[in-house]
């Protein structure tokens, strides 16, 4: 996602990550990985409940695609970074959403390997952006 | 369409801050949602 970034802002997206850890937890994660985008906490999760995102099942965390996720990243030389208490069963997302909050897209992940393509987002802010300039055109003709 | 009252969710910064979704808005937000850190 960290190559795709300038991609999105010039086409008037910001990338916002949310995580339910307390910003305390969030900071020496940010500081290890240096991502690229805003990180903001949502530790009672009002953002979750608010764009439906629901707790895992035992049987969705240790799916075959989860665990074959896990080996590649150990492959790659990945390790694991211990920021204290984590909640393995909530379920993550990606949403692309415009200025009144209307979802333009929606996948909320059935298990953890479980992401949009990237290919599916440029989809989604392609027809965004079409809708917008239709709809400013049509203005313009008013 | 589905539809989310984003200013109504508080969230906040890094430094603990609060702050809104709509702060960090360009024309659109892509919001990712982390299921853990790792």
């Amino acid at each position: 996602m960290k190559s795709f970034k300038d991609e999105f802002d010039r086409r008037g997206v910001a990338i916002v990550v949310i995580s339910f850890a307390e910003p305390e937890r969030l900071a020496p994660y940010q500081e290890h990985h240096h991502w690229p985008f805003v990180m903001l906490a949502d530790p009672k999760r009002i953002a979750y409940q608010a764009f439906a995102l629901k707790r895992l099942s035992w049987f969705r965390i240790f799916s075959p695609s989860t665990l074959w996720l896990y080996l590649r990243l150990l492959r790659e030389g990945k390790k694991f970074q211990n920021y204290g208490k984590d909640d393995y069963y909530q379920a993550g997302g990606d949403f692309l959403i415009d200025r009144e909050g209307n979802i333009l897209f929606a996948h909320r992940s059935q298990d953890p390997a479980d992401r949009p393509a990237i290919e599916k987002l440029r989809q989604a802010i392609d027809q965004a952006v079409s809708r917008t300039s239709f709809t400013s055109s049509l203005n313009e003709e008013k | 369409m589905e539809k989310v009252a984003i200013d109504e969710l508080k969230l906040k910064d890094l430094q603990g801050r609060p702050v809104g979704l709509q702060d960090y808005f360009q024309e659109y937000s892509l919001v990712i949602f982390l299921r853990h850190l790792a």
